[in-house]
């Protein structure tokens, strides 16, 4: 692959980042909720060990993005809520997961 | 620090954002199968599977198996299995509807389909050995089908599963060299004594009883 091929290459796949995702907490949460499905907030929390503030704030940003849903319930009468990445949310992902693997395709083409 | 999108685009970077990616979904998918108190007690059902069988079935004998052994033997450890199962998916449906959630998930289809090859083959083997009367190793086979079974369930899990499991295959194959008196009374250790280890284990470091 030439220079310009591969400088064309990471632009393109740098176009395909997607802001919302490409944030280390973010992240793992779309990680997370792709790869297990529907999960609760304490799971979450312990998986990454994340602090409840902070959790929160992305898991809004998030939502916010329509890349998940919330659901609040009562269960034995205590308050759980749970969080679903979106199909919006799991096409983002998969679009920022080829934007990763291609930055890298085209860095190890370029050695 | 991470990911500004104004950065130069660095690959190193990618790569510490794949890399997380995949230990995220590692870590999310991982699952204990066996809740500590479904651990005690499957264990605790399996000690009284060995009682029963040494002083209920034979008695004084030394585990010579004769014709009426094999029917009262096979009810006996059918009634432990089938209730250790039922154990672990009550204690299962228990943490699920704690969160909400269904009993049965993907998850749980892909471990059931993980241990079916390894328990189906111990089952079949089972009917072999009692059909042709020959019990004195058949404790080393079942730790060693069970382990089996157990150390594919692992690679889905969490690592304590597939320590569980190599316990089981290393035990059995110890129990093979053994006398059928001694087999049994591995039973109670590992079927036994393992399960409970592992029940205590997972719920006091994890906290999933």
């Amino acid at each position: 692959m030439s220079a310009i091929d591969l400088s064309n290459t990471i632009s393109q796949s740098l176009d395909d980042i997607d802001e919302t995702i490409h944030q280390k907490v973010r992240l793992g949460i779309m990680s997370a909720l792709v790869a297990r499905g529907e999960s609760d907030f304490k799971f979450l929390k312990d998986t990454l060990g994340l602090t409840d503030g902070n959790l929160s704030i992305h898991l809004a940003r998030l939502e916010e993005a329509k890349y998940v849903t919330v659901r609040k319930e009562f269960v034995h009468k205590k308050p759980h809520t749970s969080y679903e990445a979106t199909e919006e949310g799991k096409a983002a992902f998969d679009r920022y997961l080829s934007a990763l693997e291609r930055i890298v395709k085209s860095g190890r083409l370029g050695k | 620090m991470l990911h500004t999108l104004d950065e130069e685009p660095r690959l190193e970077e990618a790569f510490e954002n794949l890399r997380l990616i995949r230990e995220t979904m590692d870590r999310s998918t991982k699952h204990s199968s066996l809740s500590g108190f479904a651990g005690l007690l499957v264990g605790v059902w399996a000690i009284a599977g060995v009682l029963v069988t040494r002083f209920c079935i034979f008695g004084n004998d030394s585990l010579v198996l004769r014709p009426g052994h094999v029917w009262p033997l096979a009810a006996v450890w059918m009634a432990v299995l089938f209730v250790s199962i039922l154990t672990d998916f009550l204690m299962n449906k228990r943490a699920a509807a704690a969160v909400g959630k269904h009993v049965f998930s993907s998850l749980g289809a892909r471990l059931a389909q993980a241990a079916a090859p390894a328990f189906t083959a111990g089952l079949a083997l089972t009917g072999y050995l009692l059909a042709n009367g020959m019990v004195a190793h058949i404790w080393g086979y079942w730790m060693l089908f069970y382990g089996l079974s157990i150390c594919s369930v692992g690679l889905f899990s969490v690592k304590p599963v597939s320590f569980l499991g190599w316990a089981f295959v290393l035990a059995g194959a110890i129990t093979l060299f053994l006398s059928p008196i001694a087999g049994l009374w591995m039973m109670a250790v590992t079927f036994g004594g393992f399960h409970i280890c592992y029940g205590a284990f997972t719920g006091a470091s994890r906290g999933e009883w």
